[in-house]
């Protein structure tokens, strides 16, 4: 009997050491450095075309790499984000970027691409918080450029401009870069990943995964402190 | 209907209680990390998002079983020379593979990355019938309970219809 309890805690504890390491793995914090080795910087990493929230010299910024097809970023974009906006970036400690990783299928490059021509005229968050607001399954076709052009529609933007912009895949060479920034310069695994770092370009760290406002608020205040 | 003096005959031993007590605990905090509701690092944290309380009370039914399941699994085998339920590990591994947000942890990573659109397709497969994935799992697994139960208490009934035809 004492043998089969001791048994049992032995093949729990690493069963639950397993699943812990995995998970660790999938959410590690590292340093973040590109493919040569050397820090990422904001300024590489923010141009003209980056969608951002707040105010660029703010101490720290966050940068989201998402998917609008993938759900754990829609959780993270109904949950956590408004919560982080309503405590760092109103207060102007944080700036937040959004970057696309477009890894679960086409219509997810399209949406990108969309969401892009939508912050030519200024609405990418309205456009981000309409298509994260109705979320469909991943590649069932909700994210094509027919509904796309509905959602721009719905939002206020000026048509004319948006579909030219989108049918002359204007923002596609931004969107590869922004995947091979993700994939191969930060060697991101997964849908949303962050990279929180000072403006200044130190303290790098790197998140994937939907994880709620208390490990951002713990992240955020180590970097506004340190 | 599912029998419970099989329930009783098994648990009535603490061990068994305490081991799919074990089982519940290790497979609830599986769920739970791959659902991205519960995080070690760095702070520990659960948490449960409107939009994954379906998926989190499936997943806490699929482990209720699991250790239901295992344990007695684990008591045919020590007092029997019976063999472990097969749709117990079908249950259980479906269960698993259905219980997280495929495409955009890790695990959906890797299947892209290394089976191209063949990867593509199951990912999105697994995403979007995460439900009915886990519906099937928790039947297939009452359907492993039930065989058990069957095993566990089948050699008490007498079937006289077979007695009459003899």
């Amino acid at each position: 009997m004492k043998k089969g309890i001791i048994v049992g805690v032995i093949v729990a504890a690493v069963i639950v050491s397993i699943i812990v390491s995995i998970a660790n793995n999938d959410t590690s914090i590292n340093e973040s450095t590109d493919a040569t080795g050397s820090k990422q910087s904001p300024s590489n990493l923010i141009t003209k075309d980056t969608p951002l929230k707040g105010d660029l010299s703010a101490p720290v910024l966050l940068i989201e790499f998402g998917d609008f097809q993938c759900p754990n970023c829609g959780r993270f974009a109904r949950e956590t984000a408004p919560l982080i906006e309503e405590a760092y970036i109103n207060s102007g400690q944080v700036s937040m970027a959004f970057k696309h990783f477009t890894i679960i299928g086409p219509d997810s490059k399209t949406a990108a691409m969309a969401s892009q021509c939508a912050n030519d005229q200024a609405k990418f968050w309205e456009f981000h918080d309409e298509l994260y607001q109705n979320q469909g399954p991943e590649n069932s076709g909700w994210a094509k450029t027919d509904n796309l052009k509905k959602v721009a529609s719905k939002i206020g933007l000026d048509r004319q401009i948006f579909d030219s912009c989108l049918d002359s895949n204007k923002y596609q060479s931004l969107v590869e870069n922004d995947l091979n920034i993700a994939v191969n310069q930060i060697k991101f695994k997964g849908t949303p990943s962050f990279l929180i770092l000072k403006n200044d370009g130190s303290l790098p760290e790197t998140l994937t995964g939907a994880y709620p406002f208390a490990t951002f608020q713990k992240i955020l205040d180590e970097k506004l402190s340190g | 209907m599912l029998g419970l003096s099989s329930l009783k005959l098994v648990f009535s031993n603490r061990f068994y209680i305490f081991l799919a007590s074990l089982i519940f605990i290790s497979f609830f905090i599986l769920f739970n990390v791959l659902g991205e509701l519960l995080f070690f690092l760095p702070v520990f944290v659960f948490y449960l998002p409107q939009d994954a309380i379906p998926v989190f009370v499936l997943s806490n039914v699929i482990s209720v079983l699991i250790g239901i399941v295992v344990s007695m699994n684990v008591y045919i085998f020590r007092h029997s020379k019976l063999k472990l339920s097969k749709s117990f590990f079908s249950g259980s591994s479906l269960g698993i593979v259905s219980g997280a947000c495929t495409s955009c942890s890790s695990i959906g990573f890797v299947l892209l990355t290394s089976f191209g659109s063949a990867g593509a397709a199951l990912s999105t497969f697994l995403s979007v019938y995460q439900i009915p994935l886990l519906v099937s799992s928790i039947m297939i697994l009452i359907w492993s309970y039930y065989s058990i139960d069957k095993k566990l208490t089948g050699s008490c009934i007498l079937d006289y219809s077979q007695k009459d035809s003899v």
